[in-house]
């Protein structure tokens, strides 16, 4: 895994601990951030790890984020969603996510979700496999 | 210097361009809390924007990449509440209506009231069930059918009941009632043909032990089963509402999938014929979505609706945040006051009662008594204002009686036929 990966993030080993550690989807997300021509930038303060991206959308910053977070002994979500644009609300805006497990996940299923990020959630960029709904709520 | 708009231009720009909240505001304390029901669309912020003829109820459009660029601001100076224009520096008070007092409550058996139900405008608004079938329905190359503005397939957790106790949704209602609400409007999304079914009891229970006018919208029964509009009307409803948004067949097929799959869209022109010719003028509506097919069929929606009798129930396109559509861009506020004030004129012309029902504020639309603010005010605009007076007053002992709790002629649980066999 890349030193560097995200803006504010911690040592590497920590950051995995934050979504249960142990899933290769998270190392392989990671050094696809840290290769990525974006800045990235991790929120410490959510669950899991909680990263967005530094670049406009149409003129506007881009609100979209994703999250990597274990529900479940074995079971990692990697979620796409906004959060709200009001300063005091903690809504928040799915665009669904991605269910793995211990399993390898292929370079171009990766790189597919972070060019969904980048681009903003775009509908014609939506990767294929993204769940809608989840029988768990997701913390903040 | 520029003259204002008047309050529902004002509502339509609004729609059209949404508004950025200033750091003076404390909504978190005086408005009330935003809930995404109706496929998105209650996503905004709850406003008054008084007027005249009457104050206008919307809800502006708040949480969408567009409205982080609209020119609107709102601002508080003291207790007050204003929307600046930074265009032109034009200034118009607004209110916040204030979250009603019992969403805070639980019902007896301990939901949180404002899970069963939510006030849109001065009409509550529940959503029966939170799933809509078309979000899990496969085909043509597409993973889901949903509609491609609806944003209801996608949940963190639960953030309404999946299905609401007839129990709750009573008391929510007999809440909401006791704070002046007249109106119950019953939604429901795709359920392979169940949804009347499902609606039935909660329809029964309000007009018994409430007593509210009230309104069901969900997807068109097949011309077999246009019985159970009848039992619904036995029950008590009051209204039915028929969403097919686009006129044009392929708008409609390409944006509606599933309606297009399921039902196509006669099957929605036909129950709305079929319910509007039982009922009396304006107590059904068809709901269509304006700024995105080619205007030319929104005016041509209008006036097939009008032409029937029923209600034109036109929603500005809101690309809202989420939906397959939020990279679209909201529709020119010129050319949706040109649909609105066609909507007012073809209600005019074809004696649709307007703003006949007594409270009924609908924020989520631009509703043809707002734009009487677009008439011309010539002899027609008053001869159309005097007609409306007297249809009020005849109006208001019909409307009172229903405002009255009362006894179903039919069973809520036992449809007059043979439900249909499950899919
Ligand atoms: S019918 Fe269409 S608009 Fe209504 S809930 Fe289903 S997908 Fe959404």
């Amino acid at each position: 895994m890349s030193a560097v990966v995200l803006k504010g993030a911690a040592t590497p080993d920590a950051l995995a601990a934050r979504s249960g550690g142990g899933f290769p989807a998270v190392d392989a997300l990671l050094e696809g951030v840290a290769s990525a021509p974006e800045t990235f930038v991790l929120d410490p303060g959510a669950a899991g790890i909680d990263w967005s991206v530094e670049n406009r959308v149409r003129g506007l910053p881009n609100r979209a984020r994703i999250k990597c977070w274990s529900p479940k002994e074995g079971t990692l979500l990697v979620w796409f969603y906004k959060r709200s644009a009001l300063p005091w609300s903690v809504d928040r805006f799915s665009y669904g996510g991605v269910l793995v497990g211990r399993e390898r996940v292929p370079p171009a299923a990766i790189d597919a979700w972070l060019r969904y990020q980048v681009g903003g959630f775009h509908p014609e960029q939506r990767p294929p496999g993204i769940r809608r709904s989840f029988p768990f709520d997701l913390p903040a | 210097m520029v003259a204002p708009l008047n309050p529902c231009e004002l509502e339509i720009d609004l729609f059209c361009r949404g508004v950025r909240i200033d750091r003076s505001c404390s909504l978190e304390e005086d408005a009330r809390v935003f809930r995404r029901t109706r496929a998105g669309l209650g996503s905004g912020l709850e406003l008054v924007l008084p007027g005249g003829l009457k104050d206008i109820w919307m809800n502006a459009p708040v949480e969408e990449d567009f409205a982080q660029a609209s020119p609107y601001r709102l601002v508080k100076e003291g207790a007050r509440y204003l929307l600046l224009d930074e265009r032109n520096s034009l200034r118009y008070p607004v209110r916040i209506p204030p979250e009603p007092a019992w969403y805070e409550r639980r019902t007896t058996l301990g939901t949180p009231m404002q899970d069963v139900g939510v006030l849109q405008g001065t009409y509550l608004g529940i959503y029966i069930s939170n799933s809509c079938g078309y979000w899990w329905m496969r085909g043509e190359g597409r993973e889901a059918l949903n509609c491609a503005f609806c944003t209801t397939g996608y949940n963190v957790g639960v953030n309404e009941r999946v299905d609401k106790a007839v129990e709750d949704v009573v008391e929510v209602a007999a809440a909401a009632k006791a704070e002046g609400c007249t109106f119950t409007h019953f939604n429901t999304g795709f359920h392979g043909g169940r949804d009347l079914e499902m609606v039935a009891p909660y329809v029964a229970a309000v007009k018994e032990r409430v007593g509210q006018l009230v309104g069901v919208q969900a997807l068109p029964a097949r011309p077999a089963d246009y019985w159970k509009y009848d039992w619904l009307l036995d029950l008590g409803a009051n209204h039915f509402s028929f969403c097919w948004e686009f006129q044009h067949p392929d708008w409609f097929a390409r944006l509606c999938p599933g309606k297009r799959a399921t039902l196509g869209q006669d099957a929605f022109f036909r129950a709305l014929e079929y319910c509007q010719r039982k009922m009396p003028k304006g107590a059904c509506s068809g709901e269509i979505i304006a700024g995105v097919e080619p205007i030319e069929w929104t005016l041509r929606a209008i006036d097939y609706i009008t032409d029937l009798g029923a209600f034109p129930t036109v929603c500005i396109f809101r690309p809202c945040i989420g939906s397959d559509m939020e990279h679209v861009p909201s529709p020119r506020s010129e050319d949706m006051i040109g649909v609105m004030r066609h909507m007012y004129e073809a209600c005019r012309r074809k004696g649709i009662p307007i703003g006949a029902a007594p409270n009924i504020e609908v924020s989520l639309i631009v509703q043809p008594d707002d734009a009487r603010y677009l008439a011309p005010r010539d002899l027609r605009f008053w001869a159309q204002e005097a007609r409306s007076w007297v249809v009020r007053r005849l109006a208001a002992p019909v409307f009172a009686r229903e405002l009255r709790p009362r006894a179903p002629k039919a069973d809520p649980l036992h449809p007059p036929r043979p439900r249909p066999a499950a899919a």
